[in-house]
C-alpha cells in the first residue's frame, strides 16, 4: 500500500456529501441531517476506540448506501423534484428565446451600425446574418464550459430550493426575453427608416435564409450539449 | 435472530410515534432507542429512517424543528402532533389484535366443544 495519509475526517465527509449532492432525489435540508447522523455514530464509535478512518467507515456503511438512499428519499421528495423538472424545463425554453432573440438584438444592432457606415444592400444581410451566427456561438459558450470544467450542476438544483432566489431568477429571464423580443420588432422598423425601404429590402432577403439555416444549428448545438452531459454523467457514477 | 425485512419496514411508523410520544426526539436517538429495545435485533439502515421521519410529517402526523444541542451541533428534532397521537392509537388497536390472535393459536387453549 505504500505511505498511508493522514485520514481527515472533515475531507472524507465532505466527499460523502459531495455524492449524495449528486442526486437530485436529497435536499440541503436531508443532507444535513444525514451527515449530522453520521458525525454523531462517528463519534460514538470513536469512543469505542475505533480509529477516526475506521469509524467513518462503519458510520458510512450504517447510514446506506447512496444509491438505495437516494431511491427512498426520491419517493418522498418526488414533488420537490418534479418542480425543479418543470423549472428546467421552463428556464430552458426561456432560455432559447433568449439566446435567439438576444442574437436577433444585437445582430440588428451591428445591421443599423453598419448600414449608418454605408454598408447597403447584400453586404449589410451578410453583416447581419454573420452576427447573428456569432452572438449566438457565444450564448452556447456557458454550456460547453460547464461541460468542460464538470461543473456541479446539481448546486445550481440546490439555488432554486431558495424560493428568492428561484423567484428572481425567473421573473429576470421573462422581463429580458420581454424586452428583447420589443428590440427585436422596434429595430428593423428603425433600419429601414435610416436606410430606406430598397435597401432594407435586399437585406431582408438574405436575412430570410438564415431563418431556415437556424433550427438546423441549433438541434446541431443542442446534440452536442446533450452528448457532452452524458459524457459528464458517466463520470459522476463511476466511483 | 434479526427482525425480517418487511416487519421492520411496517413496525417502523407505530415504533416512531411510540418513541416520539415518549417526548420530542431526533433521528439519532430514535434509532439509539430502537436498538437498545430489540437489544440490537431490530436492524434498520439508519439512513432509511429519515424518509419515513419526512412522510410522517408530510401527512401531519409528526412536526419538526432545528434546535442546537449542549455540544454546537445543529439536529432537526421531531414532535408528535395530535393527528400522530390518534394515529398511534389506531396502530397500536391494530397490532394487539394481530398479537392477541397469533397468541391464542400458538398457545393451543384446549378446545371445549
Amino acid at each position: 500500500m505504500g505511505e498511508r495519509t493522514m485520514f481527515d475526517l472533515n475531507e472524507q465527509v465532505s466527499k460523502w456529501r459531495h455524492r449524495l449532492d449528486q442526486s437530485e432525489a436529497f435536499g440541503k435540508s436531508d443532507i444535513d441531517e444525514l451527515e449530522s447522523h453520521l458525525r454523531e455514530e462517528v463519534e460514538r464509535l470513536m469512543a469505542l476506540k475505533l480509529s477516526g478512518e475506521e469509524a467513518f467507515w462503519v458510520a458510512e456503511h450504517r447510514v446506506g448506501d447512496t444509491g438505495t438512499l437516494a431511491g427512498e428519499f426520491a419517493k418522498v421528495n418526488w414533488a420537490g423534484m418534479l418542480r425543479r423538472r418543470l423549472f428546467w424545463m421552463a428556464a430552458g425554453v426561456l432560455a432559447y428565446l433568449l439566446a435567439s432573440y438576444f442574437a436577433i438584438a444585437a445582430s440588428q444592432v451591428c445591421v443599423l451600425l453598419a448600414g449608418l457606415n454605408g454598408v447597403r444592400g447584400y453586404g449589410l444581410g451578410a453583416v447581419g446574418v454573420l452576427s447573428n451566427l456569432a452572438i449566438l456561438g457565444l450564448a452556447v459558450l456557458p454550456f460547453c464550459l460547464a461541460c468542460r470544467h464538470n461543473w456541479n450542476i446539481m448546486r445550481f438544483n440546490r439555488w432554486l430550493d431558495n424560493s428568492i432566489i428561484r423567484t428572481t431568477l425567473f421573473v429576470g429571464l421573462i422581463a429580458t426575453v420581454v424586452v428583447l423580443n420589443a428590440a427585436r420588432f422596434f429595430l428593423p422598423a428603425i433600419a429601414a427608416r435610416i436606410m430606406g425601404v430598397q435597401e432594407y429590402g435586399q437585406m431582408a432577403i438574405v436575412w430570410a435564409y438564415l431563418q431556415l439555416l437556424i433550427p438546423v444549428l441549433l438541434a446541431v448545438i443542442l446534440m452536442v450539449v446533450l452528448f457532452k452531459l452524458r459524457a459528464l454523467e458517466s463520470d459522476v457514477v463511476a466511483p | 435472530m434479526a427482525i425480517k425485512k418487511d416487519l421492520v419496514a411496517a413496525s417502523a411508523t407505530p415504533l416512531i410515534l411510540s418513541i416520539l410520544a415518549d417526548g420530542d426526539s431526533y433521528g439519532y436517538a430514535i434509532i439509539k432507542r430502537v436498538r437498545q429495545l430489540s437489544g440490537g435485533r431490530m436492524e434498520w439502515t439508519d439512513g432509511m429512517l429519515y424518509p419515513v421521519l419526512h412522510r410522517l410529517e408530510r401527512q401531519g402526523l409528526i412536526k419538526s424543528f432545528k434546535r442546537v444541542s449542549e455540544a454546537g451541533r445543529g439536529r432537526r428534532y421531531y414532535r408528535l402532533q395530535k393527528k400522530g397521537s390518534e394515529a398511534l392509537k389506531e396502530h397500536k388497536s391494530q397490532w394487539m389484535l394481530t398479537y392477541s390472535t397469533l397468541r391464542r393459536l400458538w398457545e393451543k387453549e384446549p378446545c371445549l366443544t
